[in-house]
């Protein structure tokens, strides 16, 4: 739709790139343009590319450049192999991206999220679209992946699997049958699509309208917890540091959160999945480092507390 | 003395590792079984004729799924 | 090797501006004495924690009953967090006391500087230290590893065994008849009865169960003597690699013709063993994969056709 607003940069896209690069590296108010030209860009919310040309254009000119690069190369007695090749088209691929977007790397690697089973065959939570037609998807024994999943949620969430069972209305046999398709899928497809959907539904905490009234066990305080994490992010970060923090010291980490914030393993994995899908689709890595430097500290916290339980640790009378 | 601090760490270690809950409880350890499901409309046994999904005698429907190739079970286990 | 050739030049140095050493060479000194003899003990920590844990968690494992060994995995992911701690506590402490001194130093000091050498020497003392520490907490973390190791092969025969107990004691539920179990079954599954047709639903033990759970584990361990092959072909590259490369040092300094061409020679014959292994060693390498998903379906030929498909998409990576 926005193409014809911007037909004239899509016309002669070369020689736009050419001024592009001129101003990134000669104009003194960089910044400021910078900032602007940031906010003019529009986006498709699909496909992350800037909607002023058309994907095809952009195919063509990463293919241009790339091409010419491995030309160059193999005429040099270069020996370039898939992987070489692949690497090339990345590299040049994040080049023609941020010079037609002009944008920062953050919004280059939310647009590879959002592109990278068509670049790169391997699929990234937050961007998996179901297709009717992939055989990996196929219902087994008539029960679809996200049926599986909710599953799978309700038995990790601590219901017995034969209530689980008989809430769906079939036998334990079905039910292992289903638990060893699915992850048998899982390892097959190289593209991930089932994994990273299983991930996504997950995430969603998904049910079908057999198993809503199996509710697992929650306290008060493990209901007010588990709210928090998914709302705050912190909160999330401290209990996934404590977690691990746990598991350094001998403690099961996802019997211990159960113990002591009254979280179970399904929904703390559910949130943990939430928080990623939510990265991936906003990528900002200042945001990443805050949020996994505050877990680190946060582990470090519990693991000190841990080590006063047991009595300190080994290496604790050696010093520099 | 030095050897006292290890050795005391690893009694604790094992002590409040035999003492935790398994998440999920304790596994169950089973031998294996042989049962049979009755029909519940009419008291037979789950006969096999065609399939599986159907009880032979009334037609009662046991599984509502429709079964496709899995480990064992197989397309062809649908009652027709 | 090369490092000994630069010992003894800086040494060579350090004799010569003994009587200008700067001020802060003192403070250096001191600190890479702390660093070493720190780094050691700590060492000495990792050596005492490993060994005394080692029989322990053989123990625990052996008279660990859970099927996943969950008892077990606690005392170990402990032992390996005192492990990891100690690692830790080397890496805060280099990044606290070594880097900071030297890139204070760094900061004050030109490069051009003829007492720079000692605070690039230093470093790389230190660095090396460092590193040497490094590789002996990656060796006791292998030796932690070596403790998890079970010999499946009595666990499969465990598995056998119980199959072979049970396969004609169980009857048709509805007429009585003998139903013959025919193989070990993974999971649930109906059997029909062979007299009346009624359709029994077996569920097999949780040993048997356990069944898919070891059966790779089981294929490797029964072809780790393939893979093995593969690892010392894969390392011989590096190996033959350094050798020419100390054979090339080594013709700098040599001017006699005949000599360097036997040189020559001898680089050109590791060259070719070279060149050898690396074609030789992917190879190698699809051998033992071959070999380890023939002897996984031959443990679960239930799971055979899966695993085909798991096998193509390692081989077309």
């Amino acid at each position: 739709m926005f193409k014809k607003l911007f037909g004239a940069l899509t016309g002669d896209s070369k020689q736009e790139n050419q001024n592009f690069e001129q101003t990134q590296t000669s104009n003194d108010s960089y910044d400021d343009n910078y900032a602007n030209d940031y906010q003019e860009i529009e986006y498709d919310p699909e496909t992350l590319h800037g909607t002023h040309y058309s994907v095809e254009d952009f195919d063509a000119e990463v293919a241009e450049r790339a091409e010419a690069w491995i030309a160059d190369e193999r005429a040099s007695g270069e020996n370039l192999d898939e992987k070489d090749i692949q690497n090339i088209y990345f590299n040049y691929r994040r080049t023609v991206y941020t010079e037609w977007n002009n944008c920062d790397s953050d919004q280059m690697i939310r647009f590879e999220h959002a592109n990278s089973l068509k670049y790169s065959g391997v699929q990234t939570s937050g961007f998996v679209k179901v297709d009717e037609n992939n055989p990996f998807l196929e219902p087994v024994h008539g029960v679809d992946l996200r049926t599986y999943t909710a599953m799978c949620l309700k038995i990790s969430a601590g219901v017995d699997y034969l209530e689980v069972c008989k809430a769906m209305g079939f036998e334990p046999v079905v039910w292992e049958e289903l638990n060893t398709i699915w992850p048998q899928r899982m390892g097959e497809d190289t593209s991930f699509t089932v994994t990273t959907l299983f991930g996504q539904y997950y995430a969603e905490n998904v049910t079908v309208p057999q198993l809503e009234n199996l509710k697992a066990e929650i306290s008060e305080e493990g209901a007010a917890n588990l709210e928090r994490i998914k709302t705050d992010r912190y909160f999330y970060e401290e209990l996934a540091g404590a977690r691990q923090a746990a598991y350094e010291y001998g403690l099961d980490g996802a019997q211990w959160i159960l113990e002591n914030f009254g979280i179970n393993l399904a929904d703390f994995q559910s949130v943990a999945m939430q928080w990623m899908t939510e990265q991936n689709q906003n990528w900002n890595s200042a945001d990443i480092t805050e949020f996994h430097d505050y877990q680190q500290a946060k582990q470090k916290e519990y693991a000190a507390k841990f080590a006063a339980e047991q009595g300190g640790n080994i290496a604790d009378d050696v010093n520099f | 003395m030095e050897e006292k601090k290890v050795n005391s760490f690893l009694d604790r270690l094992k002590q409040k590792a035999q003492s935790q809950t398994n998440y999920g409880g304790e596994m169950e350890i089973n031998d294996a079984k042989m049962n049979v499901r009755d029909c519940p409309n009419c008291g037979a046994g789950r006969a096999k004729q065609d399939g599986v999904t159907h009880c032979a005698y009334c037609g009662f429907e046991f599984i509502t799924l429709k079964l496709t190739d899995g480990v064992y079970i197989k397309k062809e286990d649908n009652s027709i | 090797m090369f490092g000994l050739f630069n010992k003894s030049k800086d040494s060579e140095k350090n004799q010569a501006n003994k009587e200008t050493l700067p001020e802060w060479y003192a403070e250096l000194e001191e600190t890479q004495t702390r660093w070493f003899s720190f780094a050691e003990k700590l060492e000495a920590k990792m050596e005492e924690l490993v060994t005394a844990s080692v029989p322990e968690l053989k123990q625990v494992l052996q008279e660990d009953e859970d099927m996943y060994k969950r008892t077990f995995q606690r005392v170990y992911s402990g032992v390996n967090g005192q492990l990891n701690n100690i690692r830790d506590k080397a890496r805060d402490t280099y990044e606290e006391k070594i880097d900071s001194i030297y890139y204070d130093l760094d900061s004050q000091i030109s490069v051009l500087d003829k007492n720079h050498d000692l605070l690039s020497e230093f470093r790389r003392a230190c660095s090396d230290r460092y590193n040497h520490f490094d590789d002996k907490f990656d060796y006791w973390r292998k030796e932690l590893e070596k403790t998890q190791e079970r010999d499946l092969e009595i666990e499969y025969q465990k598995i056998l065994d119980e199959y072979e107990a049970i396969k004609n004691k169980f009857s048709c539920t509805q007429c009585g008849g003998n139903i013959e179990i025919e193989k070990i079954f993974l999971i649930e599954t109906f059997i029909s009865c062979p007299y009346c047709k009624t359709q029994n639903t077996f569920a097999p033990s949780t040993q048997a169960r356990n069944l898919q759970n070891i059966a790779r584990g089981l294929a490797e361990q029964r072809t780790a003597h393939l893979y093995e092959a593969f690892e010392t072909e894969d390392k011989k590259e590096r190996e033959l690699y350094h050798l020419r490369h100390e054979l090339s040092l080594s013709k700098i300094h040599e001017s006699d013709k005949k000599v360097l061409s036997e040189i020559q020679a001898k680089m050109d014959d590791l060259e070719e063993q070279r060149q050898f292994a690396i074609k030789n060693a992917p190879k190698l390498y699809q051998i033992y994969l071959r070999a380890m998903y023939d002897e996984w379906n031959k443990i679960t030929p239930d799971l055979k056709e899966h695993n085909e498909k798991m096998y193509q998409n390692q081989i077309t990576q």
